[in-house]
């Protein structure tokens, strides 16, 4: 009778064990499960302007020229993240979870959480300004979210040029309230990803390398956060200093190139906290 | 005890069924529809129907959006406007596009048919890939001058699309993504493969008669290179020595001053009926289109070197020409109910 009620749970609990078993199995993702502890590392984002915060159509600031300016709209892609380990090697994040789009407009964008990482201690970080060539020429089914060209990133893709605009700085020359002028816009739309197969064209995908002040200790139990800045100003003088006048609008130039050499040094490490 | 035994076997069985990758069950009921089907003497399509196969769930919202006027911004102006299907979905008169207001493009309106094996699309082949280019004359000021967020308002207040767009995806979820696939899939099914030369060409001799015959080994000597059968066109970009000196065509988006002023090869299948011609759509006779080819075409840095000075054609030759392209026109596709407004 015992032996009976045993045997009957053992099946009982063989079968459970068979059940989540297959259930498990029927996950994709199951075979890249790292059997390591995985945390979640938050990244926010600290727009600013030089030593000032970045204050969308009000804060007027001056360019390398001298040249007053409000910022109307900052939005930029970063993707392909990867964390630098002690001993030197870059961990990529999950690739599909790792396109996030900053726009200063929407605070719920500038954080970004990055699940699925290992636990750890990491150095620093590394990241590409853009959407990737192979993630650009995917089919449109495997650009949803902060990818989706008709919705969140409608306004950061060309549709006459397919390919979406990595960095989007719009500028205003300041007027004084009630100034019937029309408003001066300054604008600086900057993308290409490098183009097809046999069909180059420009690529201002801008790869990012930051080390952390001090190592992000990645833990299952908490959050780990690391807070980095990214400077507008940055965008418009970084290596090359643009002049409003002789460049009130850039797009896809040849010259956008200067431009994506600028914002490859807009980042910064603000701080980290664990 | 035999009860969750019961329960746990059910339980089993369904996780094992559930393990099966989901298989649409979306065959279409109407067994007249075919889908896609790829004519024996055309090559692999280059469209990844993977992603977005053909039903006719779809392919039927897809035409409805298709002749929608609603895409654009004041109602007026639908794809089918500027894509009319007796000129093998180019437009009729209009040397170049008409937009919204009697806004006026800067190029001609393309044909639209066998989209399946283009790899770019545009004259100058900006975009890449069937499905990214309807957002593209939605948007265009002198297009249909509308944003994706109002079109999908004005399809989801709508009383039939909700249904429609579950028919052909599932779930009533009206998005610009599906919204693309399913003019996608209408587009897609625009294959024209049934000319005179297509039958000529599968073994009816008494499809052409020995001018055109002539003419297409004419074609064969002097056009095919770029226009290469059986889709006449090698989806490339050339300088064929027409240019307004305003748009510079291909180095628009490369910008590779190689590309300067050429232009993507357009197919000549049903070319009788998609006057006018060239990307500025500068002729309306076919016969004037042929003789631009051996007038005295000077030399440019990007004019194709093979057309520099003209081709060698007698007059009769070119009528032979003319004559062999009119054999490209597929009077099944220009009038196949399937594809024309319902």
């Amino acid at each position: 009778m015992v032996e009976n009620i045993i045997m009957k749970k053992l099946l009982y609990i063989s079968t459970l064990i068979l059940t989540l078993f297959l259930l498990n199995a029927c996950k994709d993702e199951e075979a890249i499960q790292p059997i390591a502890k995985l945390g979640t590392v938050q990244l926010t984002f600290d727009n600013v302007v030089g030593e000032q915060d970045l204050l969308l159509d009000s804060t007027v600031y001056t360019n390398m020229f001298f040249q007053e300016f409000t910022v109307a709209k900052f939005n930029y892609f970063i993707s392909n993240i990867e964390l630098l380990t002690k001993d030197s090697v870059y961990v990529p994040m999950l690739q599909d979870s790792s396109y996030f789009l900053i726009k200063e407009a929407d605070p719920a964008s500038l954080i970004a959480n990055l699940n699925w990482v290992n636990e750890g201690e990491y150095i620093g970080m590394r990241f590409v300004i853009g959407v990737d060539s192979l993630r650009s020429t995917m089919p449109i089914t495997n650009r949803t979210g902060v990818l989706d060209v008709s919705g969140y990133a409608s306004d950061m893709y060309w549709v006459w040029n397919s390919g979406y605009i990595f960095v989007k700085l719009e500028c205003h020359k300041p007027v004084k309230k009630g100034d019937p002028t029309p408003i001066v816009p300054y604008v600086y739309h900057i993308g290409g990803y490098g183009g097809m197969d046999g069909t180059p064209t420009i690529n201002n995908l801008k790869t990012v390398s930051l080390a952390f002040p001090e190592p992000i200790v990645v833990s299952q139990s908490k959050k780990s956060k690391v807070h980095l800045k990214a400077d507008a100003l940055k965008v418009i003088s970084g290596y090359n200093d643009i002049d409003f006048e002789k460049y009130p609008t850039v797009m896809l130039t040849t010259f956008s190139t200067k431009i994506a050499q600028n914002y490859s040094v807009m980042f910064s490490v603000d701080s980290i906290e664990n | 005890m035999r009860i969750n035994k019961i329960i746990l076997l059910g339980v089993l069985m369904s996780v094992i069924a559930s393990c099966k990758k989901d298989e649409t069950s979306t065959t279409p009921v109407n067994n007249t529809f075919t889908g896609f089907v790829k004519p024996a003497s055309f090559p692999t399509p280059v469209y990844r129907f993977d992603y977005n196969p053909v039903n006719q769930a779809g392919f039927e919202l897809g035409r409805k959006l298709f002749y929608d006027g609603r895409l654009s911004r004041d109602g007026t102006v639908s794809c089918g406007s500027c894509h009319q299907q007796g000129s093998g979905f180019a437009q009729f008169d209009h040397p170049v596009s008409h937009g919204v207001d009697d806004k006026l493009g800067v190029r001609n309106s393309p044909v639209i048919q066998n989209m399946a094996w283009a790899p770019f699309f545009f004259w100058d082949g900006g975009v890449f890939d069937l499905d990214l280019f309807p957002f593209a004359p939605i948007q265009n000021p002198v297009e249909m001058d509308e944003t994706i967020p109002n079109v999908l308002a004005k399809l989801r207040a709508d009383s039939k699309y909700p249904t429609l767009f579950k028919n052909a995806f599932g779930t009533d979820s009206i998005t610009g993504t599906r919204m693309v696939q399913a003019l996608s899939q209408f587009m897609n099914m625009l294959v024209s493969s049934n000319s005179r030369y297509d039958k000529f060409m599968a073994g009816d001799a008494s499809a052409m008669n020995t001018d055109e015959v002539e003419g297409m080994s004419i074609f064969m000597q002097h056009c095919n290179r770029c226009h290469t059968a059986p889709l006449f066109t090698d989806h490339s970009f050339h300088n064929n020595g027409i240019t307004r000196l305003t748009d510079k065509g291909r180095y628009q988006i490369t910008l590779n001053n190689d590309d300067m002023y050429k232009f993507k090869t357009p197919t000549l299948r049903n070319v009788e009926k998609s006057m006018p011609y060239f990307h500025d759509g500068r002729t309306n006779l076919l016969a004037d289109a042929v003789n631009h080819y051996s007038t005295n075409i000077p030399a440019g840095s990007t004019v194709d070197t093979a057309l520099v000075g003209g081709l060698p054609l007698s007059s009769d030759q070119k009528n032979k020409l003319v004559l062999f392209l009119k054999t490209l026109t597929d009077d099944t596709f220009l009038h196949d109910t399937r594809f024309s407004e319902q």
